[in-house]
């Protein structure tokens, strides 16, 4: 794969932080803590080196699939992001239409 | 002030994204699921595609996705007011408070389950025993609850071993309710192995229904609740039997729990509960408290091999629908009236913030209050960690108020925690701080490492796929909505 290096210290993936935010990468992260601790290393203002410690038997044993299902979750996660960028302000007001008796939105702002 | 929907559609011809999450169902197929609870299946391209904002309009994807409030184009406005007034009826039951009072009137019990959560102690000792004392300030503590519909459940170990108590909190309660005007129901939680006419007669005189264990068939059923003194599956098909006649055929209920030994055998369980004329069953998995602990009962299997049990049981269970046989699965009747109409559901750990103290409270035998059943189970073993306060010496606002309860309330806000907050189930799940902390040691609990995650997710997951690849099991699962 891709940004994949495997060394005699296991394995690491380089990814570009301007692809890939580093609030997505570490989301990713704390997903695949059953199957990997991961150690996010900058190496440059662009770039950043991630290092898998497998945990558990079925990780350890086919660490490359693992990796490869991490590298699906950073898409999902990129995609999230997106997503909850647009739409935070609209979840906003419907939250607020929910939970309030009143008029909160201001209908002349343009 | 917040900006009216208008000023969120874009310029041009283009729709807008409202609110939503997703997560990966299979290899091929995504779910996206909206603010409250709506899905649609998208394969990754469409996904990307609906993100961007070039999904093709006049398509049946598109108008599907409009009509499930994912998007909002220029033809109306309208949906951000119906979602948010699908987010306030999904929460209405928060304003409800407290139904559920439940009573552990001993922690005698004459059974000796391996599994036993409640610690139970033998038969003799009374000092297990709720006192008259106790009872009444813990029914004034239940007509303290602002919920019009108050349930009054009878714990134990064995609570008909202390019916005496239990006559007095009925007709304690009946007595009080004629000025409170509640809508009040009883049931006792019992292993019916004590049942007799006098008992029977109360029941009927004052509508208590009646709720039993039966773990499957005779074999499995005694091994998973020996009782020294006799067969304790006769005693209990017995008990079920005379309750029926006594009561009425609906009145009875019962629930499983599964062991180890039940793993292989999820078919007989669910035809001994067809036999015995049951409509439905709750496949329960263990929980982390008491005896299941001591014996090392709830390390037997995990979470993976539950879902399995689970898969096969909802498998053939739909099989038995398609055969003509009405018989659901109650924990995903539960999970489809989440997923298929906007109301919630008042089952404790399926809630954010958490069902604890909310939606159920429990007064032990010796007068200390806690927000769940769970939550005193932790307390038997030696943890008060959740120990709201005492009958005896705390006023309801005293113990309503107290940090064992809104601390992990506070806490329990899905929306708020790591992993939930984007998690396209989230809608469905719930939070569930007694287990999080009994196997973690914290109130919200890493998800990635929790088997409550871990079941939830592959029932959310394969109830959605049943629903997705066989049109037949969809008609099945949209009847168990109605139940």
């Amino acid at each position: 794969m891709n940004g994949i290096t495997r060394d005699p210290n296991g394995y690491s993936l380089s990814l570009n932080t301007s692809i890939y935010s580093v609030g997505a990468i570490k989301k990713a992260a704390y997903k695949f803590a059953d199957r990997t601790s991961v150690m996010i290393n900058p190496v440059s203002e662009s770039a950043v080196l991630i290092v898998f410690n497998f945990v558990g038997k079925h990780a350890e044993s086919n660490p490359e699939q693992v990796i490869s299902d991490f590298c699906n979750e950073l898409l999902d996660q990129d995609l999230r992001e997106r997503i909850k960028k647009e739409t935070e302000p609209m979840r906003n007001l419907i939250l607020a239409h929910a939970f309030s008796r009143t008029s909160l939105a201001d209908k002349n702002q343009p | 002030m917040f900006k009216d929907a208008e000023y969120f559609l874009p310029a041009d011809n283009a729709y807008a994204l409202l609110p939503l999450r997703f997560i990966r169902l299979d290899a091929g197929r995504y779910v996206a699921v909206n603010e409250v609870g709506e899905w649609q299946t998208l394969t990754r391209p469409e996904l990307e595609a609906l993100v961007r904002k070039e999904l093709p309009v006049n398509t049946p994807l598109y108008y599907s996705l409009k009509s499930k409030h994912f998007i909002l184009d220029h033809d109306s406005v309208v949906p951000v007011d119906l979602l948010a007034l699908k987010v306030r009826t999904k929460r209405h039951r928060i304003a409800e408070f407290t139904s559920l009072h439940m009573f552990v009137v001993t922690l005698r019990c004459n059974h000796s389950c391996k599994y036993c959560q409640v610690s139970r102690q033998s038969e003799d000792r009374v000092a297990f025993d709720m006192t008259v004392a106790m009872a009444d300030k813990a029914v004034d503590f239940t007509f303290c609850s602002p919920a019009k519909a108050i349930k009054i459940e009878f714990q134990g170990g064995e609570p008909l071993l202390n019916f005496g108590l239990i006559k007095h909190i009925v007709l304690k309660a009946v007595d009080r309710n004629k000025a409170e005007r509640r809508h009040l129901a009883f049931v006792i939680a019992t292993n019916l192995s004590v049942l007799d006419e006098e008992i029977l007669g109360f029941c009927k005189q004052h509508d208590i229904l009646i709720s039993t264990s039966l773990d499957g068939p005779e074999d499995l059923h005694n091994a998973n609740r020996p009782n020294a003194h006799n067969n304790s599956y006769q005693t209990t098909i017995e008990g079920i039997r005379c309750a029926r006649e006594a009561l009425g055929f609906d009145k009875v209920s019962a629930l499983m729990t599964t062991t180890k030994a039940s793993l292989a055998r999820v078919k007989e369980i669910i035809d001994e509960y067809v036999r015995q004329g049951f409509r439905g069953i709750f496949l329960r998995s263990l929980s982390p408290y008491g005896f299941a602990i001591k014996t090392k009962c709830f390390d037997e299997y995990d979470s993976r091999q539950w879902l399995d049990f689970y898969r096969e049981g909802l498998d053939y269970i739909i099989e038995l629908n398609k055969c003509g046989v009405f018989f659901v699965e109650h924990y995903t009747a539960l999970v489809l009236r989440k997923m298929l109409t906007p109301y919630g559901t008042g089952y404790v750990n399926l809630q954010s913030p958490a069902g604890m103290g909310i939606a159920g409270i429990i007064f032990n035998y010796n007068g200390e209050v806690y927000p769940s059943d769970e939550a005193r189970m932790k307390a038997e073993m030696g943890d008060k960690i959740f120990c709201m306060g005492n009958l005896l010496t705390n006023s309801y606002e005293d113990t309503m108020l107290s940090p064992a309860l809104l601390d992990p309330l506070r806490e329990s806000v899905a929306e708020t925690v790591p992993m939930c907050e984007e998690c396209a189930f989230l809608p469905y799940c719930g939070s569930d701080p007694d287990y999080h902390y009994a196997t973690q040691g914290d109130f919200v609990g890493h998800k990635a490492l929790s088997g409550f995650c871990k079941k939830n997710m592959g029932i959310f997951r394969y109830v959605i796929l049943k629903m997705e690849d066989d049109p037949e099991a969809r008609k099945v699962l949209e009847k168990w909505v109605q139940w």
